[in-house]
């Protein structure tokens, strides 16, 4: 068994692994990152691409919990994590829910003020900003449509940078950590090993001692690995992390409260173009709604507006064949069902079981039929059924019962959202993790990824993610050093 | 159970495109043989769980055909074929309906994925 020695170990190389190894790295500390999946560059492949699922996702994207209703889950298995597949939609939670966190989890100085100090850095620092040559006609739409409702609606800042070419056209990249922290975290002197899973930790009582990994080399041989370490940070997401600790034989509290904010999409068409694929994601939300509900534009390429067009949309293939007035669009909720993350003999991944609550259903369908609401009052003429038996509906009337009857059996949920599943702060029945990541069951092992994250933020994570790992960092290192 | 299972995925591949395209039969089509392809791919790259369990459902699904046609699924004809998979699309037990969804959905992302990186394939984005 080969072995490997650092002074901190951080595991994973998403948000949290990136923040945590820049930090520590800059502050003199001895870190080694692992990573399962492998460093591609943010243009190895086309955004929401087969392409991409295959090269960056975990399994390919088919990841799915099981409950009531099954929902599909991605997870990014590359450096970066997360980072590197999301739409890079950047928010500031609304100070009510950092204020709710911080009494109902017993979070030690968890000023809102201070935090929102935390975020402005986090947008200076990673470049956050909204489009300079103006929205898409997708986006437009949207807002023309909110507008026309009476809702409040915006633009969404995205981790994004832009800048004018020669001939005074737009470039622009995304933000992602193989762009942002992860080269930063290289240059402070963090060692990143990739392909590298842990399988599980050590431990001597209260101290963990060694991590059990495999590598794997690009060439599909094996290896197995011995890390030794000081100090430990597990950032491997919402669902790795557990699932880690839990092989290890840290259970208590572990992947207990998994939770998610579930979405469903469907396809509408509009009588004049709206869709161009060199105009990416469209970026616009309706703010009216949330934290509980978000509506908003999805990614519409050709291959995504098929996929949500079922059987019994008519002429589909002529329809397609004039993609350009097609459009996607969904629906997420701030959901309250809890999950949980089991490891299982034998198989590698693990068993992750999440009800979608009946109340969670209800806002589902209210937001399927506000979305409607909202797609006819931009201009729509059609909208197809998300429902595996449902017809194309041209009023949104058709959907006003919604709420009530959303036929469960026959809708497609998914999401990208997944945190939770170790919340932060001192109330011991309820938190695995201290006000700072620390397990509270261990002397050396820190949690720093969405799994901290006391409930749902209702808005997209990434940006909250950064913004407590900075600031649990920065603690870790004022403790820790001279 | 791996080779024995491809041939299946190959007929409910042509099943899903022919109702996707409202075509009869597929022959010349451009990107069927990838589709099925690579459905097979991410059935080996699920979760062992889902992927060993839809392995599984697979060759049911192919075995119980018979008793709706007389031949396993992936003998019998067109018509036979979607009277099967409508069968299962509209059963009360859900994994029977995530199965029919997998290949239905799956199967329209990948092949228009294919067509549209042949057809169109995108400029850069500027968002």
């Amino acid at each position: 068994m080969a072995r490997l020695d650092c002074d901190v170990l951080v595991v994973g190389s998403g948000p949290g692994g990136a923040m945590t190894s820049t930090l520590l790295s800059e502050a003199g500390f001895d870190v080694l990152m692992v990573e399962e999946g492998r460093h591609h560059s943010v243009d190895s492949s086309k955004s929401y691409t087969l392409e991409e699922m295959n090269q960056k996702y975990r399994n390919g994207g088919l990841t799915s919990t099981l409950g009531n209703v099954n929902v599909t889950y991605i997870e990014g298995k590359c450096v970066g994590g997360a980072s590197e597949i999301n739409a890079a939609l950047y928010h500031r939670p609304l100070a009510e829910t950092l204020e709710t966190w911080r009494r109902d989890f017993q979070i030690d100085d968890f000023e809102v003020q201070d935090l929102m100090d935390q975020f402005e850095t986090i947008e200076g620092e990673l470049g956050v900003s909204t489009r300079p040559m103006g929205e898409s006609p997708a986006s437009q739409l949207f807002a023309r449509g909110a507008e026309t409702l009476g809702w409040k609606s915006r633009e969404i800042q995205r981790f994004w940078k832009y800048s004018k070419t020669p001939e005074g056209g737009w470039r622009s990249r995304r933000q992602s950590m193989t762009e942002t922290l992860i080269p930063r975290s290289l240059a402070a002197g963090t060692r990143l090993e990739t392909g590298v899973r842990v399988h599980r930790i050590h431990f001597q009582g209260e101290h963990a001692l060694y991590a059990e990994a495999e590598r794997t080399t690009e060439d599909g041989r094996k290896q197995r690995l011995r890390i030794g370490f000081n100090k430990l940070f597990v950032c491997a997401g919402a669902v790795q992390t557990p699932l880690v600790l839990r092989r290890s034989g840290v259970t208590h509290g572990v992947g207990d409260t998994l939770q998610m904010h579930p979405m469903i999409r469907f396809a509408a068409r509009f009588p004049e173009p709206m869709n161009d694929p060199t105009w990416g994601v469209p970026v616009h939300q309706v703010e009216q709604f949330k934290p509980a509900i978000t509506l908003g534009c999805s990614h519409s390429s050709i291959p995504h507006v098929a996929m949500w067009m079922n059987r019994l949309v008519p002429d589909k293939v002529a329809r397609l064949e004039e993609w350009p007035h097609l459009g996607v669009f969904y629906v997420a909720v701030a959901g309250k069902g809890m999950g949980k993350v089991r490891p299982l003999p034998v198989f590698k991944h693990p068993l992750v079981r999440h009800p979608v609550l009946p109340e969670d259903l209800n806002l589902l369908g209210e937001g399927l039929s506000r979305l409607a609401e909202l797609v006819f009052a931009a201009g729509a003429t059609e909208v197809y059924s998300p429902f595996e038996h449902g017809e194309t509906i041209t009023h949104p009337s058709a959907w006003d019962d919604l709420p009530q009857t959303l036929p469960s059996d026959q809708i497609s949920v998914s999401t990208i959202h997944l945190f939770s599943s170790l919340p932060m702060g001192e109330d011991l029945a309820r938190c695995t993790v201290d006000s700072h990541g620390k397990l509270h069951s261990k002397s050396n092992v820190w949690i720093q990824d969405a799994s901290v994250l006391p409930t749902s933020p209702g808005v997209n994570p990434q940006g909250t993610i950064l913004t407590l790992v900075r600031r649990n960092v920065q603690r870790f290192i004022d403790q820790h050093t001279g | 159970m791996r080779p024995r299972v491809r041939p299946v995925i190959d007929s409910l591949v042509d099943t899903v495109l022919c109702a996707e395209l409202g075509r009869e039969e597929l022959s010349g089509e451009r990107f069927v043989d990838e589709t099925a392809a690579m459905l097979h791919h991410k059935l080996e790259h699920m979760p062992e769980l889902f992927g060993l369990g839809m392995l599984g459902v697979t060759l049911a699904f192919d075995t119980t055909a018979r008793a709706r046609g007389g031949r396993p699924f992936r003998k019998q004809d067109l018509a036979g074929r979607q009277r099967c998979l409508d069968a299962w699309k509209r059963s009360p037990i859900g994994l029977f309906r995530s199965f029919t969804q997998f290949y239905e959905k799956m199967g329209t992302f990948v092949y228009y994925s294919h067509v549209e990186e042949a057809d169109a394939p995108h400029g850069h984005e500027v968002s």
